[in-house]
């Protein structure tokens, strides 16, 4: 992954001639702002068709085992990338048949000619559809965010850098009892992930009581910012997330034994929620743009 | 035509010793080796003389174990007296193991422990600096440092010593918390130790890093990309 190949996959990003109304873009969907996540309870297409789900955040992708709500068999960012761009039903970026058009008119532009050239040194034809991807991948791969309020309590050991409030739900997020941790774990509270010496385990799917199907478990780092939620952004705020996980206590049939057994009260809500806030890395979304 | 053949043969020795070493040693089924040369070059009389010193530091530390355990008063001090002779002779064999390799960072590093065990504690620091140059990172060093540390009661670098083995060995870390632990026991035992408030503090700080750990156990940066963080 290099810094020109970055860069590069930083400005296609944002770049609305890569849709085929030619005022589209991956950050349509994926607001930096919002921790790359999108305020709309589903995400609406180029062409003004509804998609099935909310926007995901994205936040440490480069670790996923497997990307999308739903579906365990997209294994790479490459490959996910084809959905937004090429899907027809509904349409997304809707470049689908208009590859070589797209291409075609980035490399019209000297600004663009440059950066692929830069990006993919020594290719008499750098600007494809396969650069273009592996450009916008590999700025994907450059969205980390570890700097939260919690990350310098825990791993800087700024001991006031949480509330009594946020370490009273730090510890019930972390307790059996409470569970959330059972499923959203690991330093992106989000399952199993990926490192250098490769995967950690299955990529982590789910019921939590909001679908028949499993979710894929999604991480919770900058959560305050990504209302609303669920697969479906069903919820429209923590609030009603945990009032969620304590309806679900209250259930005979339960979905997963690791979900609540009991109803949380007003305080253990709140404390929740300020742990879940203490999520957020300002340095994370301030960052781009 | 001789002298090549005496090249060959020592060339060959060189990179089965190497192999051998980034295995941890022993325990390889290899052809027997050719006839060993007189002359070995630095580094492997280096490695010669560290692994001399790590057999030594494995029975110094039996000795200070068994020191440690024995009621009799004179079967104590016996074994303390063995302990500390063997802790010396092995710290000869890893001045004379850095002397000639200086590049060796495990040389370095149980210079650092040795030279601890014996109370020279600013030879240990910068045996342990020494091994962290060569090798950033080098949990057992950062470790042994944390340790050094805390016998000269320099307690912020040891908090800073447990926070840098917090992200990547949650083990050494434990230890490193264990050993706070202790000091600060030993402190409050100790009339002319640190005041109570200082070792109040330090024992909320203990406190809540125990805390911390047992909640995030299973939350760590080890092993992730350079770029984590
Ligand atoms: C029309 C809105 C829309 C556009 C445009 C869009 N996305 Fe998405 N994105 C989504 C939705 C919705 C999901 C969840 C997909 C699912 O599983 O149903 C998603 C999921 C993802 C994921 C998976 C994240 C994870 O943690 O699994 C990645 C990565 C991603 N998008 C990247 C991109 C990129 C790169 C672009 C531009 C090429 C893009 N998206 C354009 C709506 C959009
Ligand atoms: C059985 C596994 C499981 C447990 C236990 C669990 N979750 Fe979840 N969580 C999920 C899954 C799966 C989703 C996604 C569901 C969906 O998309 O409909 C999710 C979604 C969320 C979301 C919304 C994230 C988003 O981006 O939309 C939040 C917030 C959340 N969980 C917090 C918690 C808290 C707090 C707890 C503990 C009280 C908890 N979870 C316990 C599996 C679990």
């Amino acid at each position: 992954m290099s810094k020109a190949k970055a860069a590069l996959g930083e400005r296609l990003f944002f770049e609305p001639r890569l849709s085929v109304t030619g005022r589209y873009s991956c950050s349509s969907c994926h607001d930096p702002a919002r921790a790359f996540a999108q305020a709309r309870p589903v995400a609406i297409g180029a062409t003004g068709e509804a998609l099935p789900h909310n926007a995901m955040a994205l936040v440490n992708v480069a670790y996923n085992i497997s990307f999308g709500w739903s579906r365990p068999r997209v294994r790479t960012l490459e490959a996910q990338m084809l959905e937004p761009m090429l899907n027809e039903h509904p349409v997304e970026l809707g470049l689908k048949g208009r590859e070589a058009a797209a291409c075609a008119l980035l490399a019209a532009d000297p600004a663009y000619a440059a950066d692929f050239a830069a990006a993919f040194p020594g290719d008499p034809a750098p600007v494809t559809l396969e650069h273009l991807v592996k450009a916008i991948a590999s700025f994907e791969r450059t969205l980390i965010s570890g700097g939260s309020p919690f990350d310098r309590y825990v791993f800087n050991g700024e001991h006031d850098a949480l509330s009594g409030q946020a370490k009273r739900g730090m510890a019930l997020f972390f307790s059996t009892r409470a569970g959330c941790s059972g499923c959203h774990s690991g330093f992106n509270f989000s399952g199993n992930w990926r490192d250098a010496q490769g995967e950690t385990g299955p990529a982590s799917f789910a019921r939590n009581g909001t679908s028949a199907r499993p979710m894929r478990v999604p991480t919770l780092r900058n959560v305050a910012l990504t209302a609303p939620y669920m697969h479906d952004g069903r919820l429209a705020s923590l609030a009603a997330v945990l009032d969620h996980y304590s309806s679900v206590a209250a259930q005979a049939a339960r979905t997963d034994r690791r979900l609540p057994r009991v109803a949380f009260s007003g305080a253990e809500r709140s404390a929740l929620i300020a742990f879940l806030e203490s999520l957020t890395d300002e340095s994370f979304v301030s960052r781009t743009r | 035509m001789r002298i090549a053949v005496r090249v060959l043969a020592a060339l060959l020795l060189t990179s089965g010793t190497a192999a051998a070493w980034a295995n941890g040693g022993g325990g390889m089924s290899m052809p027997a080796p050719p006839p060993v040369p007189r002359e070995q070059t630095p580094q492997q009389k280096a490695r010669e003389a560290y692994n001399d010193g790590v057999h030594g530091v494995k029975k110094a530390d039996k000795a200070q174990a068994a020191a440690a355990q024995a009621s009799d008063a004179g079967k104590k001090d016996r074994a303390a007296h063995e302990a500390q002779d063997r802790y010396a002779e092995a710290l000869a064999k890893f001045r004379e193991a850095t002397g000639l390799d200086p590049q060796l960072p495990e040389a370095w590093n149980y210079l650092g422990y040795t030279s601890r065990k014996l109370g020279h504690y600013d030879e240990a620091l910068a045996a342990y600096d020494k091994a962290l140059t060569l090798k950033p990172g080098y949990a057992d060093a950062l470790e042994y440092r944390g340790e050094a540390y805390l016998a000269l009661n320099r307690i912020p670098d040891a908090q800073q010593a447990y926070l840098d083995l917090y992200a990547g060995n949650r083990a050494l870390a434990g230890k490193l918390l264990t050993a706070m632990k202790n000091w600060v026991a030993d402190q409050r035992a100790d009339a002319s130790g640190g005041t109570a408030t200082h070792l109040d503090e330090l024992d909320k700080w203990i406190q809540e890093r125990a805390q911390i750990a047992g909640q995030t156990a299973a939350l760590t940066r080890a092993g992730t990309a350079a770029s984590w963080r």
